[in-house]
């Protein structure tokens, strides 16, 4: 009961767009755990998107412009963001409980809710990716990763970040982020192109090198002969490298 | 007897006016009472550096085994922008930023620099001429680090953190609670030594090379990962992913050519 009664009072809080990351993340938690149509609390929150959606009169649509009215215009980006990131949660939590058999929600509502969830990704991931520290940047990075579905903005803010990046823990998470859309022919171009950038690190040229080589992709291999002339690469590497795409040719 | 006592005296009495102005020689402080900043940075400061998380609203900057420069004691550093702090450091303070640089890639001084622990902290060193330890103690804020060589350790920090260095040796030890997240670390030929309490609830994602992964934990839900989609039998790095205590927060460790640690810090 008194677990009950803190996760009200979070909700509250997050619907005054008041809350801190330590409480998000039990908040997230909860969610994961307990996120069960029998939960009083679960109850509540569905009063509330009920009451949400009907101002709305758009079943369960979560756009943009209603992030806006919802974080009531924030000028700080970083409540924007929890709160933003809080009404993912709840969209998992709502395609968990559609899904469960207890609701008659058709398909094309699970649709559109998957599809509002990308959109709120998108939001977060532009929300994100300026911001002066890596670790925002990197949570940008993993929004575009877990797209459902593929998206030229993103695949392009993706490989922006692969080359300009000041941090290489942010170009990392970019690039495999990109090597996830590697199916698509624009997110392999950049991949490719970013091998030989002039400002790219060693340990990034040796993952998208090693992305090349396991999808045996041939149109690398110009790009891939000018980063090994990086001498930060180790020796043994360069050889290693050479000879497979030696055995390529 | 009288002698003795005030020989004693005179002693006690150099020692009080000689080491007050000593002890202001080797010290900077920047008061932040009027507000904390945004953002700390720290760039290309030599020798050893240790950096403490404090409450005060204050930088606190100390030196050990400094010898000032007489040449350029009053003249301004062009290289490093800011004030000479006259401790082989410039301190500017710019639109909600504070940095401190160093002025010079010399030097084997030890550093203390004691900054608010909930600002944060973005630690950069340009080139591979610096091979001080550095060590990060009681962060609570986000921390942003990128070194080439020497040691780093870090001590009761919460995250997040993004940590790259090329050779240095890493060490990260995270406190009992309060973890925010994402963590990041990463390095081309060194291992990685992670130290989490054993309640740690974590999504892992860990690329090891030609290293190998070793782990005090239980890992729940793992995977291997090969990034070879076709026959590249020894396409690296590998991919391991799980989860401690159920998940939470995600790490991701990359080493090259090194081995990851995951260690309990009970």
């Amino acid at each position: 009961m008194k677990k009950q009664e803190e996760i009200k009072s979070l909700l509250e809080d997050f619907l005054e767009v008041n809350l801190q990351e330590d409480e998000e993340q039990r908040l997230k938690a909860h969610f994961a755990q307990k996120g069960k149509s029998d939960d009083p609390f679960f109850e509540e929150y569905f009063d509330y998107l009920r009451h949400y959606e009907e101002q709305k009169e758009k079943p369960l649509r979560v756009d943009s412009h209603s992030i806006q009215r919802f974080l009531k215009i924030s000028t700080f980006a970083w409540y924007r963001s929890a709160a933003a990131l809080l009404l993912i949660i709840i969209g998992f939590a709502a395609g968990w409980y559609f899904s469960t058999g207890t609701s008659k929600t058709s398909n094309t509502e699970i649709e559109l809710l998957s599809d509002d969830l990308d959109d709120l990704r998108k939001e977060l991931v532009m929300m994100r990716i300026d911001m002066p520290m890596a670790s925002d940047r990197i949570q940008a990075v993993q929004y575009a990763e877990s797209l459902a579905s593929e998206d030229d903005q993103m695949i392009n803010v993706l490989g922006e970040v692969l080359i300009s990046d000041d941090d290489i823990n942010v170009r990392l998470a970019a690039a495999y982020a990109l090597f996830g859309f590697a199916d698509n022919s624009v997110a392999r171009q950049k991949l490719i192109l970013a091998i030989d950038h002039k400002s790219q690190e060693a340990l990034v040229q040796l993952s998208l090198i090693n992305m090349m080589l396991s999808l045996r992709e041939k149109s690398a291999i110009s790009n891939i002969r000018r980063a090994l002339l990086n001498e930060a690469i180790p020796e043994e590497e360069q050889v290693k490298i050479e000879t497979k795409l030696t055995e390529w040719l | 007897m009288k002698n003795t006592t005030l020989y004693m005296v005179s002693l006690i009495c150099c020692w009080i006016i000689t080491s007050g102005p000593l002890k202001a020689q080797n010290m900077h402080t920047v008061d932040l009472e009027g507000g904390l900043p945004k953002l700390i940075n720290i760039k290309d400061v030599p020798g050893h550096v240790l950096v403490k998380g404090g409450t005060a609203n204050k930088i606190e900057i100390t030196v050990q085994g400094f010898k000032p420069d007489k040449e350029t004691s009053g003249l301004q550093p062009l290289y490093a922008s800011g004030k000479n702090t006259g401790l082989g450091l410039a301190v500017e303070e710019n639109n909600d930023e504070i940095t401190i640089s160093g002025i010079t890639g010399k030097g084997n001084q030890q550093y203390t620099i004691i900054v608010p622990e909930s600002v944060p902290l973005k630690m950069i060193w340009n080139g591979e001429h610096f091979f001080g330890k550095v060590r990060i103690e009681n962060h609570r804020s986000d921390l942003e680090i990128k070194r080439v060589n020497g040691e780093v350790t870090l001590t009761d920090v919460t995250g997040p953190l993004s940590l790259y260095t090329m050779d240095a040796v890493l060490e990260v030890a995270f406190t009992d609670s309060g973890h925010k997240g994402p963590v990041s670390i990463s390095t081309f030929h060194s291992d990685i030594k992670l130290k989490l309490p054993s309640t740690a609830a974590i999504d892992l994602k860990m690329r090891s090379g030609k290293g190998e992964l070793f782990s005090a934990f239980e890992i729940e839900d793992k995977s291997f990962e090969k990034e070879e989609k076709d026959d590249c039998v020894d396409c690296v790095p590998r991919v391991m992913r799980g989860k401690l205590n159920g998940g939470g927060i995600q790490f991701t460790l990359t080493s090259y050519a090194g081995n990851i640690y995951l260690i309990k810090n009970d």
